[in-house]
Formats: C-alpha cells, structure tokens, sequence
C-alpha cells in the first residue's frame, strides 16, 4: 500500500472508530467465555505451528492465586485473595520460499484478574500486536505495526481501549549497532470520560551501542503530541474553547550489562510535557533497574524498581487545588523467584509493591501484591 | 569322451570370457581399491559426475542464450519508439527469457541433487577405503614377503592413500577456519610424509581447538538467550500487569468556573499524559519491539559469527548454523587424524624398506 493509501486507512479508523466499537463490543459481550476463546486460540496457534515449517510460536499460560492488599486502589487498605489468569501467544510467520520476503509477527495477550470478595474490582486486559517486517537492504528492516488494547473492569469507569498504529525501520551495522525510528499514531478511548479521548502522533528515536561485545548502551530521544477531545483551561480553570493540547520530549539513556548468569538494565528518562490547559505541564525525571540473576539451574530471581520525581509548572490557582500538584511521586518494586520444572514448566513466587496517587483525589494508596503461580509454556 | 567335453567347457568359457571382459574393464573405474562394494560406487559416482558435466555444459548454453536475449530486450527497450514486428520480437524475447531462466532454475535444482547424490555415496564410500587402506597397511608390517611384493602393495597404498584423499576434499565443504589439506604426493619420501602427517595432526588440533570455541560460543549464547528470554518475560508481565496505564486525572473543586459542561462547583478534569508512551521506549531497549527471536537482542560479533549470520536470523538459526559448523570441524578433524595416521604408518613403512 502506498503511503498516501496508508493514511487514509489510518484517518479512517481513527476517526470513525468503527473497528475499535465492534472489537470492544465483542471482547464486552464475549467475557464470560474469553478464557476459552484464548485457550482455542492458543492450541490453534500451536497446532498451526507444528503442521507449517515457517510458523513458528510461543505461548504461555499462567495461574496465579493473589493476595492483594488494596485492590481499590483507595488510601485505606482493602485486602482481598482473588486469582489471576494470563495468556500471552506469539505466533511469527516467515513467508514460504523466500525468508527475506518479510516475517509476519503476531502476539496476542490478555490478563484476567478476579477478586473473591471484591467482584466490582474484577478487571481483564485484551492486546493484540501485529507487525510485518520487511527486509528492505542488508541490515535495514522496515516494519508496519498495528496493536490494539483494551482494559474492561467489572464495575468501575476506568475501562479504556487504545488502538495505535506505526512504522519502525530498523539498521544494524556490521559492528551490531542498531538504529531504530519509530512513528506511531494512537488513540486512546475513555468511554466513561469521552472528554478525555486522545491522540497522540510520536516519533521514537533509538540507538543500541553493543560495549565489549556482549554489553549495550542504550538511548532514545522522541517527540510528539496529544490531542484530547476536552477543552483546555485558563489559570482559573475557565475553558478556553480549544482543545487541549500537549507537546512533548523526552530522552532516556542507560546501559545493560549481560553476563553469563545474570544482566541488568538500568535506564533514566526525563520527559517534559508543555500544555495549553493550565496545570497540565510537567516534567519528570525516573530511573528504571531491572535485574536478572539465574542462582542455579532453572532457578531465576528477578528484580524490577521504578521512582519518579515530577515537577508541575503552573502554580495552583486556588486554595482549593491540591498543592500535591507538585512533586508527585510513583515509585514500584517487583521481586519474583521462579523455578523451571522440565524447561517449559515454571513455578513463580511474586511480590509487588507500588505507591500511586488516587484516582480523582490527590491523595496516595499504597498496593502490595502477593502472588504464587504456575506458568507453562508451549 | 571327457577330455572333449572338458575342452569344449574350457573353450565356451574362454569365449564368454572375452567376450565379457573389454566391457568389465570399460565399466571399471580405474582404481587401487578392491572391495566390490567400494567400486559399485565408484562406479555410480562417476555416472553422476558425467551427467553433472553434462548438466553444467547445458547450464552454460542456456545462461549464455539468457545472456544474449537480455542484450537483445535492453537494445530494444533504449529504443524510444517501437514498431509492430519490434513489439512482437520483445515479446517473444521476454517469453523466451522467462522459460530459460526457467529451466536455469530446474538445471541448477539437478546439480545440486547431483552433487547430494555424489556425496551421499562418497560418504558411504571413505569408511570402506579407510577399512582397506588398514587391512593393507596391517598386512604390509606383519607379513613376511619379499621385496617386489612389499614394493607392490607399497605403490598400491599409495594409490589408495591418494584417492582416498581425492575424494576427501571433493566432499569437504568450506569451514571458516583456516585449515589447509596436504597434498599427496606417490613420490614424497618418508621424512616429508612424516612431515606432512604432523601437518595434518597440527591441522586436526586446530580444527578441535575450534569446534571447542563453537562449543563455547553455543554454550554462552544459550545462557545469554535464556537470560535474555526470562527478562523479555518479566518485562512483558511487568507492563501487562504491574504498569498502572490509566490516564492520571485529578478532580478538582473549583468555584467560579464557567464554560460548557462546568457548571459552578462541578468536576473538572485535569488530564496528565500518559506513561504509556514511555513504556514503548524501555520495552524497545529490552524487547526491540521485534518480532519474538529477534536476532539483534543476541550477539553474535565473536570471531564464529563470520558465518552466514544475516540480520534476519532468528536464534534458533543461529544455534543450528553453529551446531552445522562444529560437526563439519569435528568430521575434518577425524578425517584428518586418520588420514595423517594412514600417512604416518605409510611413512615408517617406507622408512624400514628404504634401510
């Protein structure tokens, strides 16, 4: 398809959003039996795999039996046991007779969360992934993607779906550096807050510097906007009768270190975003470290930890505006200790933790997460 | 009565003898070895290698009449206006393009069945001669004889030797490493065969000093993709599950506000932007937001990945490619310690013969 082509497909399914009512009207109608669309899905995948030579697929089921602290996400704790459901299916296929053809990508994930006391709280999260890459010249790929989401809640009016589209071109040198670009195009859709509907245009630089071979520096840069459906503010929160806009930057930059049993990825990004409705421009700086570290066969302990700092330009206009407007904080630790049984069979102890402001309040909750599971994978 | 029938027996034989025998030794391939099974497939070796002869002089026609007509069509195409019978000669020229590059293609899919044939039996073949080439060497140093008959079999392991060789280079397919055969000379006197088998020794270590680095480099980029696998995992979980996606909106109560919607008093929304968008550019550090198997998530920049390693590799293709390369090594290696082996025996043998 040409690119003008491409467009016109784009601004068609962004803006008349008919692909994105009738999945999320089918995924809604379809959640008592979701579970079992996505285990015919999934065997389907890999059966299809095993019969054609150039499919190729992973899937993973995954059980848990949680503990949550504070499944409301509410300043006072609210514990409840429930249970978690995941699949994810990735299916890759390489076009027959010629493999530089291209390879078309396919994940498919959804996670199903279900609380025994706190029904209301039940949420699941469908995504779909899809990407064709094409290579174009040795080292350079191109690749059209697609992804959808959408996160459904028993009774609560945070639901959302989000359907984005992009390209990513891909070089990688003779000495394993990669460059990559990626523009992507998503909307993002609040049926309970239509106001806040948005699109967002964003332009993705990146950069991968392979350090003594097996090391890697990594750095990206990117721009770009969103567009809401509501209105923008004065600094007396009078709308202002144009849409709000928010321009955006950021860049992030940091090294991950891989040796033979463990590796580490740490990562700082700064962002800044510069908005037409008054108390919506910020900026923030955060730090992200993943750890991985196989103690011993099949045993693995891995480590993830997130922190924040955010800095509010506008000053409050009134008393009455929360001064925890400023400085906001989001900090995250994950542990997680798995032991693979029989390479495919894994068995996961998990504990999250995160501090989050609340939804509309400016207060915190704190959530803690215990979760035992099993995992299989085909 | 008998002696006629006798005579008559003798002389029917002799007849069928020669009659027999010109195309016995036509079909014969001229070689140092004996056993039946070996030359059975000399013999279908050599009918393979006149097919393929014949297959590579039509290859060669056909990529030379495919030459011209794409001389023919491009002098045509430059011109800028054609007339009637000239259309009708570039079409005629473009179809028959199409069916030669055609038949290129099925001539090339015989050679290579061709050549697969030839190393199919080559393969069945060396084990036999090696068999031999010992039964011989085992016979020349236990065997009492006189010189001319030690001399004989001495001239005729070396033709064997030889030949075995021959074959050997003709199967062995191109390894990265730096590894050079010796030449085989009838000629060559002991003090340079025994140099020539410590040639092939040293060649023999290197080759397993080799398929050792292979065996470490599968082995380290097992564990950096089953690493690397478990963290793609984690990640993948930590942004389906733990990432909190939902748009930040903080209500705010505010009197004195006017506009639609905002009634004094009401809820107003203040939007934040997502993190959503930043979640892309740390799973694209971790997941190269690839399809699953990326080969950039692995490196592959050891001295090995000189191998056929494109881009497009997957890591599976990757341990396959490696794997294909240590067995090559480790097959030249053995060829190479036998062959230096037979060479070294050889050597003594000519040695003690020459005193």
């Amino acid at each position: 398809m040409k690119y003008g082509g491409w467009l016109r497909l784009n601004y068609v399914i962004h803006d008349k959003s008919s692909f994105m009512t009738a999945w999320s009207y089918a995924i809604r109608k379809s959640r008592p039996h979701t579970e079992l669309f996505l285990v015919v899905l999934a065997v389907s995948l890999v059966f299809i795999s095993d019969l054609k030579a150039q499919w190729k697929s992973e899937t993973r089921f995954a059980l848990y039996e949680t503990y949550d602290n504070n499944a409301g996400e509410a300043p006072e704790n609210e514990p409840s046991l429930g249970n978690n459901f995941y699949l994810s299916a990735d299916a890759q296929y390489t076009l027959p007779e010629n493999p530089t053809a291209g390879t078309l990508s396919g994940q498919f994930k959804s996670y199903n969360m279900l609380f025994y006391s706190n029904a209301g709280k039940n949420r699941t999260m469908n995504q779909l992934n899809v990407r064709y890459a094409i290579p174009l010249s040795k080292g350079f790929v191109l690749q059209p993607m697609a992804r959808g989401e959408i996160k459904q809640y028993g009774n609560d009016k945070r639901n959302y779906r989000v359907f984005g589209t992009g390209f990513t071109a891909y070089l990688t040198t003779k000495k394993q550096w990669m460059f990559s670009t990626e523009a992507t195009r998503t909307k993002v859709i609040f049926p309970s807050f239509r106001p806040f509907n948005n699109l967002s245009d964003m332009i993705f630089l990146t950069v991968r510097i392979p350090v003594f071979t097996r090391h890697s520096i990594h750095g990206s840069a990117f721009a770009g906007n969103h567009r809401y459906s509501k209105l923008a503010v004065s600094n007396l929160y009078h709308n202002l009768y144009m849409q709000q806009r928010d321009n955006t930057f950021g860049a992030s930059l940091g090294p991950e270190l891989v040796f033979k049993d463990w590796m580490a990825h740490v990562t700082y990004h700064y962002r800044a975003i510069y908005s037409n409705s008054y108390g919506s421009s910020f900026s923030f700086h955060k730090i992200e470290v993943m750890a991985l570290a196989k103690i011993s066969k099949g045993f693995f302990l891995k480590l993830y930890g997130s922190t924040q700092k955010r800095n509010y330009h506008d000053r409050v206009a009134s008393a009455d505006v929360s001064s925890t407007m400023v400085g906001v904080d989001f900090q995250s630790a994950i542990a997680e200790l798995g032991k693979k049984f029989g390479g495919d069979f894994e068995v996961k102890l998990r504990f999250h933790w995160f501090r989050n402001q609340v939804l509309f309040s400016d207060l915190y909750y704190n959530r803690g997460v215990i979760s035992v599971g099993i995992e299989k994978e085909i | 009565m008998n002696t006629r029938l006798f005579q008559s027996i003798f002389v029917i034989l002799n007849l069928m003898f020669f009659a027999v025998y010109p195309a016995m030794v036509q079909e014969k391939p001229a070689s140092a070895f004996a056993s039946f099974t070996a030359l059975e497939y000399q013999k279908s070796i050599q009918k393979i290698q006149t097919e393929l002869a014949q297959l590579l002089e039509t290859k060669k026609l056909l990529v030379q009449e495919y030459d011209s007509n794409v001389i023919q069509i491009s002098g045509l195409k430059q011109k800028k206006e054609l007339g009637f019978f000239e259309r009708m000669q570039l079409k005629k020229l473009l179809k028959d393009s199409e069916d030669l590059s055609r038949q290129i293609i099925q001539v090339d899919r015989e050679i290579t069945g061709k050549h697969e044939s030839s190393r199919t039996y080559i393969d069945k073949m060396i084990p036999l001669m090696e068999y031999e080439i010992r039964q011989a060497l085992n016979a020349i140093e236990s065997a009492v004889m006189n010189s001319g008959g030690k001399n004989a079999l001495i001239q005729k392991l070396q033709g064997m030797i030889q030949e075995k060789l021959e074959y050997q280079s003709y199967i062995a397919e191109p390894l990265r490493a730096r590894v050079r055969d010796v030449k085989y000379q009838r000629t060559d006197d002991p003090e340079v065969l025994f140099e020539k088998s410590d040639f092939l020794m040293d060649q023999h270590d290197k080759l397993k000093r080799y398929a050792n680095q292979i065996d470490l480099k599968i082995d380290l980029l097992e564990s950096e993709y089953e690493i690397k696998k478990q963290a793609r995992k984690f990640i993948d979980d930590v942004y389906t599950f733990d990432k909190d996606r939902e748009m930040k909106m903080s209500s705010k109560r505010v009197a004195g506000i006017s506009g639609e919607g905002n009634e004094p008093g009401s809820a107003v929304f203040n939007s934040r932007a997502s993190e959503d968008d930043l979640a892309v550019s740390f799973e694209s550090g971790l997941r190269g937001t690839t399809a699953q198997g990326n080969p950039l998530f692995l490196n592959t920049t050891l001295e090995i990945s000189a191998l056929q390693i494109t881009s497009h590799d997957d890591f599976r293709n990757i341990i396959r490619k490696l794997k294909h390369e240590k067995s090559l090594a480790l097959q030249r290696a053995k060829n190479m310690q036998k062959s230096a082996d037979e060479i070294r025996r050889l050597a003594e043998i000519k040695l003690r013969y020459s005193r």
